[in-house]
This record gives C-alpha cells, structure tokens and sequence, in this order.
C-alpha cells in the first residue's frame, strides 16, 4: 500500500507492510522522504495501556516526514496487528523486533544512520537496541520507562486508580497482583494482560543500559509540570555527566488534553534537534 | 475463550492487507483479513470499525483472525481522528456517530475485495457508529452487534460533574430539564428504524448494572414496542447481570460478539436446518 502525500515542506511516501522478525509477520509503515543522507527516524514503543500513543508516532512521523526525515513504525510482535502471543514474548525478543525493524526500515529508505525515538516501555527496548545495530546517531526518549519492574508495578497501580475512578473498592493490591503474576502466570492490567514470563526477563534498566552510549540524546517529557521531574532530571544529569550531549524537552500540551493526543509541538522539536545535529 | 496465537490464526495474521480508503474527510486505514482459503466461506464481510483498530488487549485483531479461520473475511479500520487515519481527534459525541465512516468502508470491501454482505459489530460509541450504517447501507447488512451504545439525548440524571460547576439557577434550570420525559437521540432512532426496515438481524447487549441500561430501557419502551413480531425475533436484546461497559467487561462482550457472528457461518445454519440424527445417550458416554 503505498500513497503520496505532500505538506508545505516536502513531499513523502507511505508504505504498509508487514515485515518478518523472527518468523513472524510484523506490521509496520514507512515514510519515506526525499532528503539525501538524512537518518531515519525509528519509533520504537511497547507495552503501552495508552491508545493514544499510536496516533502519536503517526502524526510526529508525518510531521518528521514533511521536515524531510524518513520515519519508520511498527508494531513489535504481540502487538497491535503484528502477529504473536503475549504469553510468549520476553523481553530481548522486543529488542530482537527491534534490530529486525531496523534492518527493514533502511532497505526501505536506503538511511544508513538510525535515529531511535523510544516511547515510555520503548526507551527501554531501544536503549538495549542502540549497541546491537551499527550507525544509531541518535536516541530521542520521550516520556521514557526508568526501570521496566517499576513501569510494570506502575500499570498494575493504574489498575487499582482506574477502579476507584469508577467508584470501586480495589479488588487487589498491587502486592496481590503480584503474587497471582506469581502463582497464576498472569494478571490482567488496563490495556493488556501480563505474564510472568516477560515480566521475569524484564529487568532492565534505562541507566544501566546507555552506560556506552555517547550520542546526542533528546528527553521529552510528557506531562503538566513545569519542569523536569526529579526522574527525568536525575535521567538528564547522569547522561551529561557521562559526556552526552542532552537536550530536555518539556511537552505539556493545550489545557485539558492528555498530551499524548497533541504530539506536533513535540514532534516539531524533534525534527528541529535533528536539524541542529545535522 | 482461548486466546492463543493457532497455526490458523498465524496464517490469517500472514495473509492480512494493510488498507487505505478514502473517508468523509480523507484517509481511512485499518487491515483487511481475508478469508482461509481451506474454510468453508461464510460468504461475509465482518467489519469492526475501531479507536483504534486493535481494540483493547488487541481483541478486535484476535476476533477478526479467529473468524478469518473459519472462512469470514475480515476488516477492522481506525475512524476518522483516530489511529493512523486522517482527522482531528473529537471525544466521542453520542449526538454525532461516524457511520459514514463504516459506509466508505463497505463500499470499499464492495469495490476492491468483491464483498457483498456485511456483518457489523461494535462496543459503546463505534456501536453507535456501526448502527448508522444502515440509513445508507441496510440491504448490504446481514447482522450488526451492538454492544451498550448510548441511546438518549442526555444522560439520566445529567452529569454530576458538569453539574457541579453550574450556578444555583442553571441547576434549577437542568433540574426541570431532567424532569422532562427522556428523548432518544435521533442518531440512534433513525438508524434503528432503517434496521427494522432492514432484513438484517441484530443483538443488542447490555449488562443490568451499566449506566446505559437505564437509557436502553427507554428504547425497549419506545422502540422495540412498536415492532412488528418479525421484526422483534429478529432484533435481539441479551441483559446480562453486573457491568459490562467497562475495560474488564470487554473479553466478555467481543467473545459474545464471535460466537453471534458465527451463527452467519452458512454451514452452521445449514447444521441447524439439518441437524445430524442423534445418536443415543449410551453411544456417547
């Protein structure tokens, strides 16, 4: 499937197709721009209970596509319309999609240089992917996942949030949760079911995993605060302490709104970093 | 209902399309599942329009391959400001449904993939959605599941939050308007009557201790009444116990929106028309 699109700036294709990681089919699209030796802009998210996060990286990859950025989504496998079973995947096989996504994303565009844009659980997998994939210029983090135990204790605490939102009494803590994740092997969450099996082999931790890392780094934050949060700015300070060069981002959105349903100011910044390291 | 990832399901999930059709206000996208090619076709189209179209813990992607495997083709499409498609995101407005949305998808699955006859199904607002098919639709429509759409102008009782900003006056002014006698929204009224017109069949689903229940009462006092007994048998109304509008209610509802649309399935109703001779008791135990 493939459409033209155009914008003010620059025109760009995009194309849906599924490619193989693993065996399985992986659904993913593809915009591709006419600037010459530019990077492509890799989406890397996962693990998301937030719907709105999809549209998300369609619209700051259209939006990286005008700015003249060939931009590359999928859905990792288990995941949106790729195939796979959650109760199967573990936590390197995202990084495995990961490195597969890559590999497909430049046959596509012909970029040599990868830009990596993890999504919350997606920072984790594509700070664990930076060393495994040659050329990776860039890493922007946006709202990233710290710890994958923490953000998957997190989403079990959104469930117990989501209940008293509804005038409920909690039916479990999250010390239960755990413990049926533990007995059973699974516990439903809000947007989907987790099992033991990854949840064992996510150990994974966004500091640890960018000890070697040295390239320009981007934190955007997505949230109503002012500023950096303590994590975020423990995050930045501990990379520029490491010698990265680190720009902060701070994506609030319009009054009202979930800022992950008005990605283009962030999208934008995005493309204008990118700009400046070109 | 199990879940799992089947050698059928995998192959349907290798066989799927990515699609793009043109929508009200631009492009609409979503995957088109073809049918197995070793299944006996159910001779239908099931369309899911989503927000987006993987549905909750990706059911509707899991619904669309199961059903795939036993020979129905399949769609599932992100309305319009959702997912990948074009449009500025809207919350959902149960005044204005996006049912032109589900009629360029039909007439898209008519055009590009030969499909002549069309199951729909949704849950809450793509409910709603899936509904207003039928003013411009209907005679394409076999079935439609329509899980706990909204069904009045307002909402019984209002809105406390809403209410709660208002100054005494408004709230003696809201509190008379609640008095009146509740109104069905005409983007439920007009396309539920193009559907009793219609000869497609329809169940519609909700749960007693819903919020919506009250508002669907209204439409069983209204609507359904005025039925004709053809009609009624072939509208359906399941009332299950507890809740079902909410995200653990969802598995529920879309494996009671599979098992209703395999009853399509032609070699089922021709099971029902001839059913096998029973054999006795003692031969199966």
């Amino acid at each position: 499937m493939l459409s033209l699109r155009s914008s003010q700036k620059r025109a760009w294709t995009e194309e849906r197709r599924f490619f193989e990681s693993d065996g399985r089919p992986l659904y993913a699209v593809t915009y591709r721009a006419e600037r010459a030796d530019a990077p492509v802009v890799i989406f890397c998210n996962g693990f998301s209970e937030n719907h709105c996060e999809g549209r998300a990286e369609a619209i700051a990859a259209r939006i990286l596509a005008a700015a003249g950025y060939s931009a590359f989504l999928y859905h990792p496998r288990a995941h949106g319309d790729s195939a796979g079973d959650l109760e199967d995947v573990t936590f390197e096989d995202l990084i495995d999609d990961a490195v597969n996504a890559a590999t497909y994303a430049r046959s596509r565009t012909g970029a040599r240089q990868i830009v990596w844009v993890g999504i919350r659980f997606g920072a984790l997998v594509a700070a664990h992917t930076i060393g495994r994939v040659a050329d990776s210029a860039a890493l922007a983090l946006w709202e990233p996942a710290l710890s994958a135990r923490d953000y998957l204790l997190k989403a079990m605490r959104h469930v117990i949030y989501h209940e008293i939102a509804l005038g409920e009494r909690p039916s479990m803590t999250v010390d239960q949760m755990s413990e049926l994740l533990a007995r059973e092997g699974k516990v439903p969450l809000l947007g989907f079911d987790l099992y033991r099996k990854f949840f064992d082999s996510a150990d994974a931790d966004l500091l640890d995993a960018l000890q070697p890392w040295r390239g320009p780094t981007l934190i955007a934050q997505f949230q109503k605060h002012s500023r950096l949060s303590r994590a975020h700015n423990k995050l930045r300070e501990t990379l520029a302490g490491r010698g990265v060069s680190v720009h902060a981002v701070l994506h609030r959105g319009p009054d009202g709104t979930d800022p992950w349903w008005m990605p283009e100011e962030v999208a934008r910044q995005t493309g204008a970093w990118l700009d400046e390291l070109a | 209902m199990n879940w799992r990832e089947t050698p059928a399901t995998l192959s349907r999930a290798r066989a799927e399309e990515p699609v793009t059709f043109t929508g009200p206000i631009g492009a609409l996208h979503g995957i088109f599942t073809p049918p197995a090619p070793d299944a006996a076709p159910a001779r239908a189209c099931v369309v899911f329009p989503g927000r987006p179209r993987a549905g909750l813990r990706r059911h509707l992607v899991l619904a669309a391959r199961i059903l795939a495997a036993e020979g129905f083709a399949g769609l599932r499409f992100d309305l319009r400001g959702r997912g990948e498609s074009d449009g500025e995101v809207a919350r959902p407005s149960r005044t204005d449904p996006l049912g032109a949305d589900v009629v360029a998808a039909i007439r898209y699955l008519r055009e590009a993939h030969g499909q002549k006859q069309f199951l729909l199904a949704g849950n809450c607002f793509d409910a709603l959605t899936a509904l207003d098919a039928f003013p411009d639709e209907a005679d394409a429509i076999s079935g439609v599941f329509v899980a706990t759409p909204t069904v009045l102008e307002q909402k019984p009782g209002g809105s406390p939050k809403h209410n709660r900003r208002l100054s005494t006056p408004s709230r003696l002014r809201s509190m008379v308007r609640r008095t009146r006698a509740p109104k069905i929204l005409h983007s439920f009224e007009i396309p539920f009557r193009a559907l009793a017109r219609s000869e497609a069949r329809a169940l519609f689903l909700y749960a007693e201790q819903d919020r919506l229940r009250a508002e669907f009462r209204v439409a069983e006092e209204l609507l359904f009444s005025q039925l004709d007994s053809e009609a009624r048998q072939r509208l359906q109304i399941e009332i299950w116990p507890g809740r079902i509008h909410t995200i653990a209610g969802q598995p529920a509802t879309i494996e009671r929106a599979i098992s209703w649309l395999r009853e399509f399935h032609p070699a089922r109703s021709e099971r029902r028309n001839h059913p096998e001779p029973r054999r006795a008791i003692s031969n199966e135990l």
